[in-house]
């Protein structure tokens, strides 16, 4: 049981640079590794090089968006648990989202305990998996 | 939805008049043309007769003057014999005279026959022909050859005068045929007259009755197009027919619904485009929203435990406002994501009047006014979604509330108009009253003249009461207070036997 001995890996990817720096501020201290990602295509190059537990990731992004994270992320590690926050959520990409595997789908504005129930939640889902 | 606009309001408003047909004039245009006709067609058959009448009495002196002829014929064959015979003393010739005066005869019975002549001429006839006949008798005697000559001298003047007679009655025959044959060409072409200057006057009357009408109504047209008038008066023109006072009418209320149809066209695509833009807005919106109420929180959250209480007090209101303006956004995509969930009910709008004045007895209280209402004991039944219907209600109710200071009084009637298919929910306060200016944008978005109003009560009620394809009113004077009229088409029959869950 290496795994629960490890710190969990959180990636955060979200052109908004202050959703990447308050997410590390409060999960670094909960005891995270965090990386956090204005470009999700460097985000997409770190995961390659080392997957992640969970990956909370913006929707709308230039060039790659959300639900193509969701799929590479997938693909990476079956096993990774993704969240997409989104400022504009309707209900055909949160249709689509959860058909491609989606643990859960925040609209912005969230609460900070919205966002911490669902990574809790996801790690133990993860957990329960693993 | 036109009836939204104050300038033009819903049944019976002053944009269009329905006009009654005058009393004593208007006649309708078809029985003035079946009248015109039939007399066209009565001075035809007139002039038809009386040129038929013309013929057949020249035809009877065309026969008089033919028998005429052969008498006269006749009569000089029987004075040639005679004279022969008064010459030679041949028997043989005078046997022919009398023979010629019996064919004479014969053709004057024929002339009694044609019934042309009068009865005395006849006898005239008659009278000098026997004169004559009788004296040529008396030469028929073998033994007075050759006869006296007094005889012969008589039987000669007698036969003059006869002859004479016929002459001149032929002639006076053939005169009187002339003046006849003019008399009765002048009698056909007076007919004939007549008929061409009334039955002309009738055709230009006709015509006018037809393109007087029509030509009013095209020049109407025009200046409806051009904008100097939204409906068709009406005038001296088309007031004279009911066709045509019908044919104002039903072009009136075209032209409203088109009105109507096109102001509905416009205020939905305002709405379309709206809903456009706002979405963009929101989540434009929405991501410095989170960046700011994410930074609020975790500020709080690494705040000393010592730490003053005013500054987690500011931090707290940055929260707050924060929500607040979250709401703002969630209710503009509310706005735009009309629910089009679940399917629409049988609802009874007396039962969510009820209920939505229910929810709104604490603002009642609090502002101190009073409700009345006036509903109809049967239920007034509609389809669609109860709890928009209820948001509508809530929405207009409250605005009237917050229009009114204490003591005022919200007045609410629901009622059936079953002929016009309409059930009608009225809400009236005695606030003071909208401005013409407000009234036309009251159902724009983003459209308040409350201070912290959002501006999309209204616009949300419309587009709400617009897709159960009902409309929204308003009646409002300044200082007489503000009358909303929500009427939504009214459901009868089997359908509406069971009225849905809700």
């Amino acid at each position: 049981m290496t795994e629960n001995n490890r710190a969990p890996r959180l990636l955060v990817i979200d052109d908004e640079a202050i959703v990447g720096k308050r997410l590390s501020q409060i999960f670094s201290k909960m005891g995270y590794t965090v990386a956090a990602h204005v470009d999700p295509a460097q985000a997409l190059a770190e995961a390659e090089r080392q997957p992640f537990d969970i990956v909370v990731t913006d929707l709308k992004m230039q060039g790659i968006d959300g639900l193509e994270v969701l799929r590479r992320v997938k693909k990476i590690n079956p096993a990774t648990r993704v969240i997409i926050i989104t400022g504009y959520a309707e209900m055909d990409t949160a249709d689509s989202a959860f058909r491609e595997g989606v643990f859960d789908f925040i609209p912005k504005p969230f609460r900070l305990d919205e966002i911490k129930d669902a990574i809790l939640r996801a790690m133990k889902d993860r957990a329960g998996e693993g | 939805m036109a009836a939204a606009r104050p300038d033009s309001p819903a049944p019976a408003g002053p944009s269009c008049e329905w006009y009654q047909p005058g009393t004593r004039r208007a006649r309708s245009l078809r029985r003035k043309m079946v009248i015109s006709l039939a007399m066209v067609f009565g001075l035809g058959c007139l002039s038809t007769i009386s040129a038929l009448y013309s013929l057949s009495r020249v035809a009877d002196k065309l026969k008089l003057i033919e028998l005429s002829y052969e008498l006269n014929q006749k009569v000089l064959e029987t004075r040639r014999y005679e004279k022969n015979f008064l010459l030679y003393h041949n028997q043989p010739d005078l046997i022919s005279a009398l023979d010629y005066i019996d064919q004479v005869r014969a053709r004057v019975s024929l002339l009694k026959d044609t019934a042309v002549l009068p009865g005395e001429e006849i006898s005239e006839y008659r009278a000098r022909l026997e004169d004559y006949a009788d004296v040529l008798l008396q030469l028929n005697n073998p033994e007075r050859i050759p006869p006296p000559d007094s005889l012969k001298k008589q039987v000669r003047e007698l036969g003059q005068r006869f002859t004479e007679y016929v002459l001149e009655r032929d002639a006076a025959a053939r005169l009187e045929a002339e003046d006849d044959t003019r008399r009765f060409r002048r009698l056909s072409l007076v007919a004939m007259g007549v008929t061409l200057v009334f039955g002309g006057a009738l055709a230009v009357l006709l015509l006018r009755w037809v393109t007087q009408p029509l030509d009013y109504l095209r020049r109407a047209a025009t200046r409806i197009r051009h904008g100097e008038l939204t409906a068709i008066p009406m005038a001296p023109a088309v007031r004279g027919s009911l066709e045509g006072v019908e044919l104002v009418n039903s072009l009136n209320l075209m032209l409203r619904s088109l009105v109507e149809k096109q102001e509905a066209l416009i205020q939905s695509a305002k709405l379309a485009t709206i809903g456009q833009v706002t979405a963009g807005l929101a989540h434009e919106v929405n991501n410095p929203l989170n960046n700011i109420s994410l930074t609020a929180e975790v500020l709080l959250e690494e705040l000393p435990e010592d730490e003053e209480s005013s500054t987690r007090e500011m931090v707290g209101e940055i929260l707050a406002q924060t929500e607040r303006a979250r709401e703002v956004v969630q209710n503009l995509l509310v706005f735009i994501r009309m629910a089009k969930t679940t399917e629409p009910v049988v609802m009874d709008l007396v039962q969510i009047t009820e209920d939505s004045i229910g929810l709104l007895k604490n603002q009642i209280r609090l502002s101190q006014i009073r409700v009345e209402t006036d509903f109809t004991k049967e239920p007034v039944r509609a389809k669609g979604f109860p709890s928009q219907i209820e948001q509508v209600l809530v929405n207009v109710m409250l605005n009237g509330i917050q229009a009114m200071t204490a003591g005022g009084c919200l007045t609410v009637r629901v009622l059936a108009r079953p002929d016009e298919h309409h059930g009608v929910v009225e809400i009236g306060d005695s606030g003071p009253g909208i401005s013409s200016e407000d009234r036309k944008r009251i159902f724009d978005p983003f459209f308040t003249t409350k201070s912290d109003g959002t501006g999309l009560g209204l616009s949300v009620s419309y587009s709400i009461i617009e897709k159960h394809d009902g409309f929204i009113t308003l009646d409002s004077q300044s200082g007489e207070g503000t009358t909303f009229r929500i009427t939504l088409p009214l459901l009868t029959g089997p359908e509406a036997s069971e009225v849905g869950h809700r």
